[in-house]
């Protein structure tokens, strides 16, 4: 942590001549080779997309050629080249985890070169891949020049940008409309400029429809790819906002006692109970329902027939809340709506455990209704599944311990460290750090963001190709 | 989120059975096929207004701890998968609500505690709010450790320990109790440690004094080093301010605690943290 720029990186230093040397040593005359001109010039500050297929037309790859001119033309003459690198990051990163970008240095292929009969001298300069690093190169006539010396020529300024094409799939919800409003991409925007990654969307939203999805079906590849449009796109990344995860499924026993009533005494009411926090299939819950009083037993028939279990989603709890109520219809069975002996009504039932958010390659999900189902204010819906996407896209570009690392570790057992000692979140900064366990819903955090650790290493990502191997 | 391969939602073996009238969480402790870890296959019973405070994730409120016998060292983590959405009890006033609710589940211990991996034992239970199960014992598989693990002895321990005259119970079992007294400086848990019977190793065993938070769900708590005796029964009285056992930045409203001392676990004490 706090570490220093690499001093042994192969990038010329840049004396600070401070404008205590004089120009005597430079050539002079009016025969004499000058420079005269730089490209790419000198001017406003350039973007240049250090993840894209290389195209210096585009600002696009690591590579940019700098060349100087000379005037009067003439071959032959010596051009030096040097690396003004005052704007660099600090990192505080290694830079030699297997998890991170392995060479983030700038360089020059030469620092010394001879113009051509055009009097034109280039050299290939290899950006960082290191989002926001800037650079500047000068060019002079004289060895060991600094850059205030007169008769240099530099070129503009060059920052380290990244870009990513995300490509936007919004789920329908299960009543009506879809979760586009909980997508806000443009924050998404905001939050990764910080970093120094531009988001620029190459797809369409073609409203999945509404559905439970699966974690397995998001490994299977199937889903996500259906309606996928922009991956021939370079650097691409698939978001999808989708209703809820299921990890699993979970089964439980319900039971539901009732006292023995005096002869002409019943209940009047069904047997209700009101589900919160559970995450029902309404296509695939029920497993079985009996009663038993005294030595009487029976079952509650479900089927195309008899219905006298029903699941009701959504509706009004006595406080008002919105529960998922199971009812079963006891009063429907003569010893359980007048049982002279107590009565036990046994429910099993399957319901899913379910995860905020999951990614899978280039594919990063975010589930909506864990932050519906507690009915947040938009904003902090909002915000949560934010921190979510922050999340979720971060594994996918690259916060994430390799497969191989997983492998190593078995059943995740370095859960709790940070993923570039082999964990999979980042507790360097707790629970302020977007990459950190869990996603808040109770108290959202209001600008969710990364912690200064994982700020730089987002910085550093090689994002040449999007996708972490692995699920996360 | 990440997959977990060391939990499962449904017990893969057939957990012991509970007593149908009665709640509880239960576990039975067997070797994994492949590579002979250990596991718990697991059950809980437990009263509706659990279902109504957690909903479906009963599980995510039962914590599965790892005392290592030896070291005293805590290991914890809530029994179901990471799911990245925080468990937050609520309410369950209002709600129609059962009798009672069960499930099971499975877990590779090794795996899901993150259990050193060379050969230790360990003192293991669950632990939702107001109940625990029994202790089960177990062995993780592996080399002999390099270093052996022993009791450290806290620099500036939280407790006040005394030998006392040993106590007796009619059936003359090692039994941990616990009890909580308002001071004017605070609540402290009082508690004892008895061991009926003497021992044939003159070796220091930890008391483990933990705090299990309400709403966080986290742990905290210290750990003494005790001895048995050679010769004798032994009691050892033990006091700890509350303050001790909270877990970093938790603010319960109600605090469990339990004691582990001689491989035997306390009842809960549930302590009441509210202002008065």
């Amino acid at each position: 942590m706090g570490k220093e720029p690499d001093k042994s990186k192969p990038v010329p230093s840049v004396p600070d001549s401070s404008g205590s040397k004089t120009p005597t040593d430079v050539p002079v005359g009016s025969n004499d080779p000058k420079l005269v001109k730089i490209e790419p010039a000198d001017g406003a500050k350039v973007k240049w997309y250090v993840n894209l297929p290389a195209d210096e037309t585009k600002k696009q790859g690591r590579d940019v050629t700098v060349k100087a001119y000379v005037e009067p033309k003439a071959a032959g003459v010596a051009v030096y080249f040097f690396i003004d690198q005052d704007n660099v990051s600090s990192r505080t990163i290694s830079e030699d985890s297997e998890d991170l970008a392995a060479s983030v240095a700038a360089k020059l292929d030469k620092t010394s070169v001879k113009t051509d009969g055009e009097g034109v001298a280039a050299v290939k300069f290899k950006l960082a891949s290191y989002g926001g690093d800037k650079y500047r190169i000068y060019a002079s006539l004289k060895k060991d020049a600094a850059k205030g010396d007169a008769g240099n020529v530099q070129t503009c300024e060059v920052e380290v940008w990244r870009k990513i094409n995300y490509e936007l799939e919004v789920m329908a919800r299960p009543d009506t409309g879809d979760y586009s409003d909980l997508a806000c991409m443009g924050t998404l925007a905001e939050k990764w400029k910080d970093l120094f990654i531009e988001a620029s969307s190459v797809g369409d939203d073609s409203k999945p429809k509404f559905q439970i999805v699966t974690q397995a079906d998001i490994k299977k590849g199937d889903y996500q790819k259906a309606f996928r449009k922009g991956a021939t796109e370079p650097a691409y990344l698939q978001i999808l906002y989708v209703h809820d995860i299921s990890l699993g499924i979970k089964e439980e026993t319900y039971e539901q006692k009732l006292k023995a009533v005096p002869e002409g005494s019943s209940y009047t009411d069904d047997v209700s109970v009101d589900y919160t926090g559970y995450v029902f299939d309404p296509k695939d819950w029920f497993i079985s329902c009996s009663w038993k009083s005294g030595s009487k037993s029976g079952k509650f028939k479900k089927d195309d027939k008899n219905d006298d279990v029903t699941l009701a989603l959504g509706v009004k709890a006595k406080d008002g809340t919105t529960v998922d109520r199971i009812t079963i219809k006891s009063t429907s069975v003569a010893e359980v709506r007048s049982p002279r002996a107590d009565v036990t009504i046994t429910l099993k039932f399957k319901h899913m455990s379910v995860l905020a958010g999951y990614s899978y390659g280039d594919t990063a999900v975010v589930a909506c209704a864990p932050v519906v189902r507690p009915k947040l204010a938009t904003d902090d819906a909002r915000n949560s599944l934010m921190t979510c996407l922050l999340h979720e896209a971060g594994h996918s570009l690259g916060l994430a311990m390799k497969a191989t690392a997983r492998k190593k570790a078995k059943n995740l057992a370095k859960a709790n460290i940070t993923y570039e000692k082999g964990g999979l979140h980042c507790h360097e900064a707790s629970d302020t750090c977007v990459m950190f366990d869990t996603i808040p819903q109770t108290s959202p955090v209001r600008d969710p963001s990364f912690g200064d650790y994982c700020k730089d290493a987002m910085r550093a990502l090689n994002l040449t190709k999007p996708g972490t191997a692995g699920s996360f | 989120m990440p997959d977990d391969t060391a939990i499962w939602l449904k017990a893969p073996v057939e957990p012991p059975a509970l007593d149908e009238e009665a709640f509880g969480l239960v576990q039975r402790v067997y070797a994994s096929p492949d590579e002979g870890r250990p596991c718990l296959a697991a059950a809980f019973r437990v009263p509706g207004r659990l279902a109504g405070m957690y909903g479906g994730r009963i599980t995510g409120a039962i914590q599965i701890v790892a005392v290592d016998a030896r070291s005293g060292e805590v290991h914890y983590r809530e029994a179901e998968p990471r799911t990245g959405i925080p468990l937050v009890p609520r309410s369950p006033e209002g709600l129609m609500l059962p009798s009672a609710v069960s499930g099971s589940f499975g877990v590779d211990l090794a795996g899901h505690l993150d259990l050193p991996p060379e050969r230790r034992r360990y003192h293991v239970f669950l632990w939702l709010d107001e109940m625990v199960s029994p202790v089960a014992v177990v062995e993780t598989p592996g080399a002999d450790p390099e270093v052996e693990a022993g009791v450290d002895t806290p620099a500036a321990s939280p407790f006040t320990l005394a030998r006392v005259p040993p106590r007796t119970n009619a059936r003359g079992e090692a039994q941990v109790r616990l009890a909580a007294a308002r001071a004017e400086d605070g609540i402290r848990i009082e508690g004892f440690a008895h061991l009926p019977r003497p021992v044939d190793r003159d070796e220091p065993a930890p008391l483990v004094v933990l705090g299990l938070c309400d709403a966080t769900h986290r742990l905290g708590g210290a750990m003494e080093p005790v001895r048995a005796s050679l010769e004798e029964a032994i009691t050892w009285r033990f006091e700890i301010g509350v303050e001790h056992l909270i877990p970093a930045r938790a603010e319960p409203r109600r605090l469990h605690v339990v004691a582990l001392a001689f491989g035997v676990l306390s009842p809960v004490l549930s302590v009441d943290l509210a202002p008065r």
